[in-house]
């Protein structure tokens, strides 16, 4: 039984994970070590690399967020939900901690962070928890 | 709500991966729905007594606190 959903071919999923690496490699030599590529200089004054590094790593994780299992029925479905719930309760979280716990400079790098956690939060806990199962299934008995 | 899906498997003598393929789910489904962890829809309730050719409420038990 194949859910119906609006969700990439279960064949995507090597691409954009290849791509998350390569755009997280970029952005944290970016941001901690303020590598810029000569060849994204676009002027004198402007270098385009952690724009590239932000948009390239934002676009590679939605599609491996919503990429379709190779048998994607309705408990991953509620699987992705339950994620999605946890990830934005966590997010909105650690957001509530930062403003009270951070300012000026330090707050605007929070929110900059914040860009991503959603996002990094779901793929951590939607693929610990198919692992998680992966488990349960090799130690149960058929 | 309990059910007793393990043991109508048994019975059938299929492998988890076996009932997995003659439903169309994943076998992680199958092991989610056995442990309790998650309770099917209605469609694969209905799948699973057509499969093992029982009625559905002899496959999914409601509990008191149900």
């Amino acid at each position: 039984m194949q859910h119906k959903s609006f969700l990439f071919s279960s064949r995507w999923t090597l691409p954009p994970f290849i791509a998350v690496l390569l755009f997280t490699a970029m952005f944290i030599a970016n941001t901690f070590f303020n590598i810029e590529f000569a060849f994204l200089q676009v002027n004198k004054n402007s270098n385009i690399t952690d724009e590239i590094a932000l948009s390239g790593l934002i676009i590679s994780m939605l599609f491996l967020a919503f990429c379709r299992e190779k048998i994607d029925d309705e408990y991953y479905s509620k699987l992705r939900l339950r994620s999605w719930q946890m990830a934005i309760v966590v997010n909105y979280g650690l957001l509530l901690v930062g403003i009270w716990a951070s300012y000026g400079l330090s707050f605007l790098a929070l929110t900059y962070f914040n860009l991503l956690t959603p996002l990094v939060l779901y793929l951590l806990l939607y693929n610990g928890r198919k692992c998680i199962d992966s488990l349960r299934y090799k130690n149960v008995e058929r | 709500m309990k059910n007793t899906l393990k043991l109508e498997r048994a019975r059938h003598a299929f492998t988890q991966a076996l009932l997995a393929e003659k439903l169309g789910v994943s076998r992680q489904t199958i092991n989610a729905i056995e442990t309790g962890r998650y309770i099917p829809s209605t469609e694969l309730a209905l799948k699973l007594s057509k499969i093992f050719a029982l009625p559905v409420e002899q496959l999914f038990i409601l509990e008191d606190e149900d």
